[in-house]
């Protein structure tokens, strides 16, 4: 029982700091069906964000690095918006795979003059570090708080995609881009705000887990794989599908460790597969075109 | 409503008079071979008379060129972004890395069987991946680059893990600089000879149609998965020869030749070259590889600057090099005034004077 | 004396629980030139679709040349002779007007698959006998993806024509075509169904044209076959006079 509640705590962490990534990759690609191979470099500023502005002290102090790095990331982001992605929207998957695989390479150049080359570490603040136990088991305080910022943002991005104009607006921008601009919605002012959007959440996901790994280039490059997994399961452009799939990943990572580690990192690709055998358009998603 | 021009042509197809097709005159046909004969001899030449070490960056850029041109025939000719080609680079490479270092096959055992063994991968993987279009086939792709690096990464004793596999593999005659070239050189050339038949071939206008649109090929009565898979089998099998030579330019192997950076790198070569252009990719290759390997004796930062580059091209450039090497001809074309009958001119020629009256 | 080249019956699509096709019955005679129109949301495009295998049927029986070809993929009810023309301009934009012609005679020939030989070129050459045919003779160097939108129209025709098809199926031949364009294109399927025997199915939204070219016409609504038989007399039909409120029916100059 203790066994299992570690493990399920530790699943429900990964699969929620995943999901908080991916949702911003699958929300840009919903309002603006670009899919943005520089999306974990935001998670990789936003944890190096973390890093210089938190310095050594805990406490509060961390609390108002997490917002600031995922604000000044979601920041960049507008920048990366207006200066290349705009000039991809509608364009040939090629086309915008490359551009913003171009922008991952320039911004991983750029963050190794900012950061360096080594690797960087934050502790947890006070008052959710350490461990509590729980039926015995010895569990992580501050997997709560992942998991809790994971509830967090799936339930504003809910309310949010469901239940205001902005959603609906989000939703139209891919469907009937004519009729919203017919309406008076300034298409490129809605695709800077989501994109940036995307890029806080990235940024946010990269500041929040930043206590639990160490923080060093390269980052960007794996967070993208896993996000892009999920997203490919869940089918582009669905939050509900990108948090469904967050957890298939987590457990595919948790069951392949416990059965057999030196095939553990693979689970997760072969779930895709599996997923894309029965469904080439993934879970949640629709067959293109 | 029976026209006279019809039964004329039908007389002009049945002696078998060729088409006159301008483009493709013998005129122009021998000059492109001239200009093609010239810059192997270059290459050649370079590579016997440079030093050592530059002779080596000349042979891994000599093996890319195959590696680009090979994922070319599915990128730019078949419309098939794949980011997983890497895999069966991958393949090559390890076929030879492995057979060595567990003594099952010897060296030219393991090139012959590389490519094959790299085609053999390509049909379960090629019959999944198809299934998918556009940006999922991409990312499906680009899915099973990175399985392939985490298995490379991790079945220790199959593969030697994260450090991969270095040792003495190449037999010794290979050892010498200008032996190993030349080889390198030969392979290539009639590898990349091969290809460029294929994509004139029946089957590689069929392969360009598909691309640019799937369903007009479809109604003509062509399977189009079955085709796709095949080229993306062809594909596979010059990806692994170009893996194989990744040996003997580095007598090593390891994982992260297979993750999906590095299948991106082929593709990123097309693209800067040109990839609607049989030959840019091998601009492409030449071009991204010493930029890489002479930009970082002068910059840490090679990435940001490769990163511009991409940029620059894929957002003002679409057709790369090779397609602005072709507008600048065009251009200096029209500034002057066409003399000999100019191919623009035939093209443009007035349409049959016997339409429907 | 009846020779029936494609045969449909009792056919059927739902679209969840909307019934775009309903027990569509339909022959088409061997060398005819057979018209299906009715109003939009008729269920012809359906109809098309369902021939060609791009859509399987609900139920019903399609039968091609004594095969039954009901729900099998597009690219073999192509093979088994039956060519369609899609409604909206779809060429192979970077091909050549005679890569495009040649790539149906090298589908024709069974030689897609032929890797090594210099085919390409020879059929490349006999696509120009193809491409004087429909108007495009030569034309052969030019970007198909650069044709006026009425040629584009006819290299498709010529696409389909070279892979000698028994059934040409023109979905909206003459959409979004001028006058001149339209007339070329009406002499050019009355030129192959008379010359070369080729039955030609065709919808059609301009009445001139399809009562002046087709030898049978069928009036779909809301799914239905509201009744079939020759021009004359479908245009003199109550219930098809309802349907297009007399509107382009009286008009019709002869075009044969």
């Amino acid at each position: 029982m203790a066994r299992f509640l570690t493990e399920t705590i530790g699943t429900l962490s990964d699969a929620g700091s995943l999901f908080v990534v991916a949702a911003g990759l699958t929300l840009v690609f919903g309002a603006m069906r670009v899919i943005n191979l520089a999306h974990g470099t935001f998670y990789m500023y936003g944890a190096f964000a973390v890093t210089t502005f938190a310095g050594t002290a805990s406490g509060l102090r961390f609390w108002v690095a997490v917002v600031v790095a995922a604000l000044v990331v979601a920041a960049l982001g507008a920048v990366v918006q207006l200066g290349v992605v705009r000039f991809v929207v509608g364009k040939e998957p090629l086309t915008q795979l490359v551009a913003t695989f171009a922008v991952l390479y320039i911004l991983a150049d750029v963050a190794l003059h900012l950061w360096g080359s080594g690797a960087r570490s934050v502790s947890a603040p006070l008052g959710v570090s350490g461990t509590f136990t729980l039926a015995g088991a010895y569990l992580p305080v501050y997997d709560l708080v992942i998991i809790g910022t994971a509830v967090l943002v799936g339930l504003v991005l809910w309310l949010l995609l469901s239940h205001t104009s902005l959603g609906w607006m989000i939703r139209a921008a891919v469907d009937d881009p004519e009729l919203l601009q017919s309406g008076g919605v300034n298409l490129r002012r809605l695709h800077l705000a989501v994109f940036a959007t995307g890029a806080l959440l990235a940024a946010l996901a990269g500041a929040i887990v930043t206590p639990q790994i160490s923080v060093a280039p390269g980052m960007d490059q794996s967070i993208i794989v896993s996000s892009l997994l999920v997203v490919v399961i869940g089918g582009l452009g669905s939050v509900v599908g990108t948090a469904f799939a967050a957890l298939i990943i987590g457990i595919a990572d948790t069951v392949g460790t416990l059965v057999d580690p030196t095939w553990a990192s693979t689970f997760m690709y072969f779930a895709v597969i599996l997923v894309l055998v029965v469904r080439p358009w993934g879970l949640f998603g629709a067959p293109e075109r | 409503m029976a026209r006279t021009t019809s039964s004329d042509a039908a007389v002009v197809a049945a002696l078998g008079v060729p088409a006159p097709a301008a483009p493709g005159s013998f005129a122009s046909r021998l000059g492109r071979a001239a200009v093609l004969v010239a810059f192997v001899a270059l290459v050649v030449m370079l590579g016997l008379t440079l030093a050592p070490a530059n002779a080596l960056e000349l042979q891994y850029a000599v093996s890319l060129t195959l590696f680009a041109v090979a994922t070319n025939l599915i990128l730019g000719f078949g419309g098939l972004v794949s980011f997983g080609q890497g895999v069966f680079y991958g393949v090559g490479a390890y076929t030879v890395a492995l057979g060595w270092m567990h003594h099952s096959l010897s060296f030219t055992e393991a090139m012959v069987l590389a490519p094959f063994f790299g085609a053999a991968a390509a049909i379960p993987l090629g019959m999944l991946a198809l299934r998918t279009r556009r940006l999922y086939f991409s990312l499906l792709t680009l899915t099973l680059s990175q399985l392939a690096y985490v298995i490379a990464e991790n079945q220790t004793n199959l593969t030697g893990g994260t450090n991969g596999v270095f040792g003495a593999m190449v037999p010794s005659w290979l050892l010498d600089p200008h032996t190993s070239f030349l080889f390198t050189v030969a392979i290539v050339a009639v590898a990349i000879a091969i290809l460029w038949k294929i994509v004139h071939s029946p089957f590689g206008l069929v392969l360009r149609a598909i691309r640019d649109n799937r369903e007009r090929v479809e109604a003509l009565g062509v399977n189009v998965y079955a085709h796709e898979l095949v080229a993306f089998v062809i594909s596979a099998f010059f990806c692994s020869l170009a893996g194989s030579l990744f040996v003997v330019y580095s007598q090593s192997s390891y994982p992260e030749i297979l993750n999906w950076t590095a299948s991106g790198v082929p593709v990123f070569m097309a693209v800067i070259g040109g990839m609607y252009s049989f030959f840019g990719p091998v601009v492409g290759a030449f071009v991204y590889e010493f930029a890489s390997h002479y930009l970082i004796e002068y910059t840490q930062d090679w990435q940001l600057v490769i990163g511009v580059v991409l940029l620059a091209i894929v957002l003002l450039r679409p057709d790369g090099l090779a397609g602005s090497l072709g507008s600048l001809r065009a251009w200096l074309r029209r500034r002057r005034p066409p003399v000999d009958g100019a191919p623009a001119a035939a093209a443009a020629a007035p349409e049959s004077g016997g339409g429907p009256s | 004396m009846s020779d029936t080249v494609l045969f449909v019956q009792g056919l059927v699509r739902d679209f969840g629980g909307f019934r775009a096709v309903n027990h569509v019955d339909l022959a088409v005679e061997r060398g005819t030139i057979h018209a299906v129109i009715g109003p939009n949301g008729a269920g012809k495009s359906t109809l098309f679709k369902l021939i060609t295998g791009s859509l399987r049927p609900t139920a019903g029986r399609i039968v091609l040349d004594g095969h039954a070809v009901g729900g099998r993929r597009p690219h073999v009810i192509a093979t088994r002779g039956l060519v369609q023309v899609f409604q909206l301009s779809s060429v192979c934009a970077r091909l050549s007007v005679a890569e495009s012609v040649a790539l149906g005679i090298i589908a024709h020939r069974h030689r897609t698959l032929d890797v090594v030989t210099s085919y390409q070129r020879r059929a490349r050459a006999q696509a120009e006998a193809v491409l004087e045919q429909v108007g495009l003779g030569g034309q052969g160097a030019t970007i198909a993806g650069t044709l006026s939108h009425g040629d584009q129209r006819a290299l498709e025709i010529a696409m389909a024509l070279a892979i000698s098809p028994r059934v040409l199926l023109l979905d909206e031949p003459t959409a979004g075509m001028s006058p001149a364009e339209t007339t070329v294109i009406a002499q050019l399927i009355v030129a192959e169904a008379r010359t070369r025997g080729i039955t030609v199915l065709l919808s059609e939204h301009d009445m001139d044209v399809v009562f002046g070219i087709s030898d049978r016409v069928t009036v779909l609504h809301q799914g239905q076959v509201i009744t079939e038989g020759t021009p004359e007399a479908v245009r003199t039909h109550p219930e098809v006079m309802a349907i297009y409120l007399g509107h382009g029916a009286q008009r019709s100059e002869g075009m044969t």
